[in-house]
């Protein structure tokens, strides 16, 4: 591996790029959360995408994979680089017209049998990823592993596959019932 | 045709990303050929020669900024900024939020994979312009309008391949009379941006 990334400097990097942001959040799968991490913010900057793509690439180089897939919007990019550096083929997954699944555009590439990694830049519970993983496995893919730039879950690792994290971040998600942020009064910003 | 422009339809036709056949577009108009760079896209050695080919003709592009406003066109418009100093947007948070101001003075340009009617481009900068940002011009891989050209409402285009798209009322479709069946086009794509 060409390069490691700290735990420190990913957060720097996020921090520095304005990608971090804190405050009162609601998340997509309906938590409050006081951190917030907007990768698109990251990825604006092509070499800092490209090293954690580099690293992600580099978690991988003990299996054998046919192809990197990642979740519309924040994994297409980062499966993309991950892809390039590994040397194989990038597809996405993207919501389908039901909205509660993803479908892979039919033009993208699966072969009965092939191995593929899974990326995602933020994985909280993991449902966006996991929904691009039944997609491919749809499609006659076998899933190998996960990667993940920040893990912010908690407790659990949330895919029956191996899952290797960049860095993992202990963030609380609160219900919005038992929420410290909603009872200080501090205003909610949807995300 | 010139040595680029051949060798990005060989990449796009090496891959199946330019297929001939008989299809429906929208409104119902039938088409005889289809581009979906995905198709390329998913090569990410080809798609770095795809953005290399179009990097060529950016002569004179004076921009800070790519905005890649479709998911299809992600992989292009990275390849494009990375061969640059410029950062690179794409439709996802915090971008798409309305409250999302650009820097001072960001000049875009806009790159998508293909432009048919430009209502894709036309939306793109629109957007732009209401995040406080100024459109320099468009940079696409492929230019199916029929008269092409290196203009597009009074800004600078610049595309790697012209391959206009001819389309048929389907009572004045050659496909339609050979009797050949019409393949569906994706109809899972949801709505591009817009």
């Amino acid at each position: 591996m060409s390069q490691d990334l700290s735990r420190d400097k990913i957060l720097k990097m996020y921090e520095d790029t304005g990608a971090m942001r804190t405050g009162h959040f609601l998340l997509a799968a309906g938590g409050h959360t006081d951190r917030f991490f907007q990768s698109a913010t990251v990825m604006q900057f092509p070499d800092s995408a490209r090293q954690l793509g580099e690293c992600i690439a580099g978690l991988w180089g003990d299996v054998s994979i046919d192809f990197v897939i990642g979740p519309a919007m924040g994994g297409v990019i980062l499966a993309a680089i991950t892809a390039q550096f590994m040397g194989v083929r990038a597809l996405f997954a993207e919501k389908d017209a039901s909205g509660s699944g993803m479908f892979i555009r039919p033009g993208m590439t699966v072969r009965d049998g092939e191995r593929f990694l899974a990326v995602e830049d933020v994985v909280t519970t993991g449902t966006s990823v996991m929904k691009a993983i039944r997609a491919a496995e749809a499609a006659g893919g076998v899933c190998v592993g996960v990667s993940a730039v920040i893990d912010r879950n908690e407790g659990e690792t949330p895919f029956p596959y191996p899952y290797r994290p960049l860095t993992s971040l202990r963030v609380l998600t609160y219900d919005p019932d038992d929420c410290p942020l909603c009872q200080r009064g501090v205003p909610l910003e949807k995300i | 045709m010139g040595v680029r422009e051949s060798e990005l339809r060989d990449l796009l036709g090496e891959t199946g990303a330019y297929r001939e056949g008989h299809f429906e577009a929208a409104q119902g108009q039938h088409i005889l050929s289809y581009v979906h760079c995905e198709r390329l896209f998913q090569y990410p050695a080809l798609a770095s020669r795809a953005a290399n080919l179009l990097f060529e003709v950016l002569e004179g592009v004076d921009a800070t900024f790519v905005f890649a406003p479709s998911i299809s066109a992600l992989p292009l418009g990275f390849e494009l900024a990375r061969r640059t100093t410029w950062q690179f947007a794409v439709h996802a948070l915090p971008f798409t939020l309305a409250t999302y101001r650009f820097p001072p003075k960001t000049r875009v340009l806009v790159v998508d994979d293909v432009v048919v009617s430009g209502r894709s481009l036309r939306h793109a900068r629109e957007w732009c312009r209401q995040r406080g940002a100024e459109v320099a011009g468009f940079a696409v891989l492929v230019d199916r309008r029929p008269q092409g050209g290196s203009e597009f409402e009074g800004l600078r285009l610049w595309s790697g391949l012209h391959a206009p798209v001819r389309t048929f009322t389907p009572e004045d479709c050659p496909a339609c009379r050979d009797g050949i069946p019409i393949e569906p086009v994706d109809p899972n794509y949801p709505e591009r941006m817009g």
